[in-house]
This record gives C-alpha cells, sequence and structure tokens, in this order.
C-alpha cells in the first residue's frame, strides 16, 4: 500500500526547499496575522474607525489562505508537469487520479488548520470553532478550485503567476455583494467564495447557519472541482 | 542458492532474503510484519523452458493521434520472447515512441491485438505496472528531492517489495550523490538516476527509451553492462535507440521502423553480413607508405597473393567488410539514422 506519510513527506519536503513556496506557506499566514492583530486595531484607535468592517476585513484576509495553498498546489502540479512527472505517475501501479486529489487533500487539510483558528488568532470577528467549522471547510475547498483553474489555464509558470493575478481581485469581488441591494448581489454567486463570505455573514449577524448558503455554497464547490479535475485529467 | 538485500516499501528497513534464483517467495518484513511477495533474480541465461515463450506479441497495431488522419503506427506485427533484447530502431517520427506508449498503456484507442506478459493489454489495469519497468528518454524527477528520496517516493508506489534504493544508486555510481538534491545534477546523472528507476520493482520487462544518450563512455559502459546483467537474469527487454552500435552490442533482434511500418526485423549479425561484401580489406606497407587491396572470402586460403602478403611482414590490419547496422538501415529504408 503506497504510504501516506511518505507522500506528505515527499510534498512538505517540495514545499521547505522552495523559498517562494516556504514563505507562502509558512510565514505569509503569520504577517496577516500581525496585520490583523497589531495594524487595523492601531488605525481603528488613531486614524479611522474600522470595527464595523472587522467582519469584511476578516473574510478579505481569510480568503487570503485558499489563494496561499492553491498557489503551493498549483506550483507543486506545475513542478509535475515541467518534469513530465504527471507521465511517469500513469506508468506507476498506483492510480493517478487518487495520487492528484490526496494531493489536493493534503495541501486543503493544512490550508484548513491556518484557516479554522483564524478567527482565534485574527481577533477580528467571534465565532465558536463549531459554528465556524462548515465556514473553514468552505474556505479549505476553495484552494483546489483556484490550483486547477491555474493548471488548466496556464502552459508555464509565469502563465500561472499572472492568472493568480488576475483570479486574486476576481476573488474578492463578492466582498461587495454587501454593499449591493436587493437580488442583484446573486450574479456574484457564480464565484464560488460568494456564498463562503455570505454563509459567514449570516452566522455573524444571526448567530444561526444558513442552510440555504451552505447547502449552495456546497455544492458550487464541489461541482466546480469535479469540473476543472475532469478537465485536467482529459488535458494531462 | 541467492541472496539478496530488500527494502520493505513500508517501513524502507533494508533486510535479506534467501532463494533459489527466478524462485517467488513470500516474505514478511521482520521490523513491521509486512507480508509481500518478491521473485529472486534468475542466475542462468534463457533457460530452454522459457525460451520459446512471448513477453510481447503485437498484432497489426495501428494507431492514429486525434485530428490527424495519418496512422503514426501501421500495422505493426511482431512479438518478443521472454529474456530477449529487442533493439527499435528508426529516425524521429518514425513511429518508435507511439509504438512504446501504446504499449505500455499510455495512448487507448488503439487496432490491433496486444498481448503482455500472457495478457491482452486490454485486461492489464494498474497492476501491469507492478510487472514492467519504463525508462523515458528525457529525465523525470522531483528536483527538489534528493536522489535517494526519489527512489524511495517512488518505489512507495508499489506493492511488491522492491530493490534497496541505495543498492540501485552504487550500481550506476551515484552513491556518493545519494543525499544530493535532483536539480544540482548534471543531465548524465539525471539520465542514470532516470534509469534505475525503472529497475526499482525488478521488473519482468523494461521499456527503454534511449538509456545512454547524453552519458560519457564509461557511464554508458556501465549502462550497457547492466543491461546485460538484466538480460542474464532473464529481464525482457524493449530498447528504443537511434544508436546503431547500442543496438549492435546489445540486441537479439532488431526492429527497423520507418513512416509508422516495421521494414524488418532480424539479428544484427544476420542483417551485417546479409548487406556486407564477402570481402577482406588488408592494409599494408609499400614503399613507405599504407596502401590497401580486398580479397574476396571464397577459396581466401588458396589466394597467393593474399598468403604471399600474410607472409610479408608488411600487414598493419586486416577487415572483413560486413556492413554496420547504420548501412543496412540506409540500404533497407533509403534513410539515414538523424
Amino acid at each position: 500500500m503506497v504510504s501516506i506519510t511518505q507522500l506528505m513527506a515527499n510534498d512538505l519536503r517540495n514545499i521547505i526547499r522552495d523559498r517562494i513556496l516556504l514563505y507562502s506557506a509558512f510565514v505569509f499566514p503569520i504577517v496577516l496575522v500581525i496585520l490583523c492583530r497589531l495594524i487595523i486595531p492601531w488605525i481603528s484607535d488613531n486614524v479611522f474607525d474600522l470595527t464595523r468592517y472587522y467582519s469584511l476585513l476578516f473574510m478579505m484576509f481569510a480568503i487570503f489562505f485558499p489563494m496561499i495553498f492553491g498557489f503551493i498546489i498549483a506550483f507543486l502540479i506545475m513542478d509535475e508537469r515541467d518534469e513530465n512527472l504527471l507521465t511517469v505517475l500513469r506508468v506507476m501501479p498506483i492510480s493517478r487520479t487518487s495520487y492528484l486529489l490526496y494531493r489536493i487533500m493534503f495541501i486543503m487539510c493544512l490550508c484548513f488548520v491556518f484557516i479554522f483558528f483564524f478567527p482565534l488568532l485574527s481577533g477580528l470577528i467571534e465565532i465558536s470553532l463549531i459554528d465556524f467549522l462548515p465556514i473553514a471547510i468552505l474556505f479549505s475547498l476553495f484552494a483546489p478550485i483556484l490550483a486547477l483553474i491555474v493548471n488548466n489555464l496556464a502552459s508555464n509558470k509565469i502563465q500561472a503567476f499572472a492568472i493568480f493575478k488576475m483570479l486574486g481581485s476576481v476573488f474578492f469581488l463578492p466582498l461587495f455583494s454587501f454593499f449591493i441591494a436587493g437580488d442583484w448581489k446573486y450574479i456574484l454567486g457564480v464565484i464560488p467564495n460568494f456564498w463562503t463570505f455570505n454563509a459567514l455573514e449570516k452566522i455573524l449577524t444571526t448567530g444561526s447557519h444558513d442552510g440555504i448558503y451552505l447547502g449552495i455554497g456546497f455544492s458550487v464547490h464541489l461541482i466546480f472541482l469535479g469540473l476543472l479535475f475532469y478537465l485536467f485529467n482529459k488535458k494531462f | 542458492m541467492t541472496t539478496i538485500t530488500i527494502a520493505c516499501p513500508i517501513c524502507k528497513k533494508n533486510f535479506i532474503i534467501q532463494g533459489t534464483p527466478g524462485e517467488k517467495i513470500d516474505v514478511i518484513c521482520p521490523s513491521c510484519k509486512t507480508k509481500g511477495v518478491f521473485r529472486l533474480p534468475e542466475e542462468t541465461p534463457l533457460r530452454t523452458s522459457t525460451k520459446d515463450q512471448v513477453a510481447l506479441d503485437i498484432q497489426n497495431l495501428s494507431f492514429t493521434y486525434p485530428k490527424t488522419e495519418k496512422k503514426a503506427v501501421d500495422e505493426v506485427t511482431f512479438h518478443i520472447k521472454t529474456g530477449e533484447i529487442f533493439g527499435f530502431l528508426g529516425p524521429n517520427g518514425a513511429g518508435k515512441s507511439t509504438t512504446q506508449k501504446v504499449i505500455i498503456g499510455l495512448l487507448r484507442g488503439y487496432n490491433g491485438n496486444i498481448e503482455l506478459l500472457g495478457k491482452n493489454l486490454k485486461n492489464w489495469k494498474n497492476d501491469l505496472y507492478e510487472h514492467i519497468g519504463v525508462c523515458f528518454e528525457f529525465p523525470n524527477h522531483y528536483q527538489k528531492l534528493t536522489a535517494l528520496e526519489n527512489l524511495k517516493l517512488f518505489s512507495s508506489f508499489y506493492r511488491n517489495i522492491t530493490v534497496d534504493p541505495s543498492e540501485l544508486l552504487v550500481m550506476v555510481g551515484l552513491e556518493k550523490e545519494a543525499n544530493q538534491r535532483v536539480g544540482s545534477f548534471s543531465k548524465g546523472m539525471k539520465t542514470k538516476l532516470n534509469f534505475v528507476r525503472a529497475l526499482l520493482n525488478n521488473p519482468q520487462m523494461l521499456f527503454l527509451d534511449e538509456p545512454t544518450t547524453g552519458l560519457d563512455p564509461v557511464s554508458a559502459r556501465q549502462i550497457k553492462n547492466i543491461i546485460h546483467e538484466k538480460k542474464r537474469q532473464g529481464t525482457t527487454i524493449f530498447l528504443t535507440t537511434h544508436n546503431m552500435n547500442d543496438a549492435d552490442e546489445l540486441c537479439d533482434r532488431v526492429g527497423f521502423m520507418i513512416d509508422g511500418r516495421l521494414a524488418l526485423i532480424e539479428k544484427p549479425k544476420d542483417l551485417k553480413l546479409k548487406h556486407g561484401k564477402k570481402i577482406v580489406r588488408v592494409e599494408y606497407i609499400n614503399n613507405e607508405e599504407i596502401t590497401h587491396q580486398e580479397f574476396t572470402l571464397a577459396k581466401l586460403g588458396s589466394n597467393t597473393t593474399f598468403i604471399n602478403l600474410l607472409n610479408s611482414g608488411r600487414i598493419q590490419t586486416i577487415h572483413t567488410q560486413e556492413a554496420t547496422l547504420d548501412d543496412v538501415f540506409i540500404k533497407v529504408t533509403g534513410r539515414q539514422l538523424k
């Protein structure tokens, strides 16, 4: 049986031995926490009161986590593409699909660990860990979506960087849904994290989960994932 | 009785097993108690009993890439006997790599029939790769991992017990670089690592694509010696190459592929004799200059000019004029191997 620990050790080595991936995975989250814990409160106290926007700021910073880990998955897979390792994996007695699914799950779990404790670490919102659990899973599911979009569209790492930059702006758009009156905001529902943001907003304002936002959120994420994974397997 | 060190695919600890050559033995790892099966390598050359067994049998294989009309492989039929080294030769774009990709299951949608290791290719699943080893032309490695980490990672994909990666690195002289990242390796070192990765599972059949390309003569010799050794152990080898010298030295039979078709299949020795001139060329010193003369092989022993030349003490070289594989290829296909 394939040793999962061996695969995880391999992926961690690949992350730790690449300066960009290392900083992205372990330094950037610390920077975000410092920003939330020290700089935002200082601005609120001394420059401009941001407290009423804390939930929005939380969403804005939280979406960075799946973006960072999506970036990591995307670049690990791009390395494998560049080195033709995806072809080598096809002549190994394992299912390549399972291998890629493992990779996605592993990085998603890493992302989940960071995102799950982000409410506590950032101090921007107050929510119990239990209540935050489904939201954290939704945030984490976004990482592989991003990775697969990039891998399906980019043919090299330079293109991948450009696509990341572009997508980065797109995925902040759902934040504007809170400033759009009426049902027009649902136009932004094609962007998966729209549902994550709104599900989070709902529980922060009402104190209970909105099944519809969560249900649609999970469905949209899983449909995106399935479709993108199918396209990726067809292409490579 | 053969003794061999193997590595457990789960806990990675090495241990020693013993058995008769070619024997399949049930193994239990002394450290983690994982059970598995290991086939000990054959010690003798092809045994009579396996002489006529066929490792690969291909009938009327055709393959056309999507969105193209021309067949990349066109009605190809051949077989490879167990324990044989079969050379697949041809210029770029002849269809060699496509044929290999179809055989190893990378390309589907082919026409014809492929029997590989006693089973129709369509009936093999992922377990096929427990039995075959594939070495691609261009090295593919995790650049940020060390040579040993790369081999350990790939060996973890096999259910059957694998060969100790350190032993493989020793075989190609990379033991000192075992803990060096592959990213810092030269092209030759990467090629050697690529080659031994195909041996991890002690495969019954090896598919090698240009295994000596980019290697210095010493390294190329190392690889060729390992290929000879694998053949001696009973491994069947499918060798795709441009290198006629390698094919000549290594292969029991060669197939010339051109425009998707197999132009001929024969033993290199027979080809060279059939297409060569039946003459001997003698170079000798005459008036302080080197000159040469050719003699027909027929009745050479009674050719007085030849005998006199032999006795003159002026001879520098004597060569029969059999064709090289290169000559035969050009003659048969009208193309050069570039």
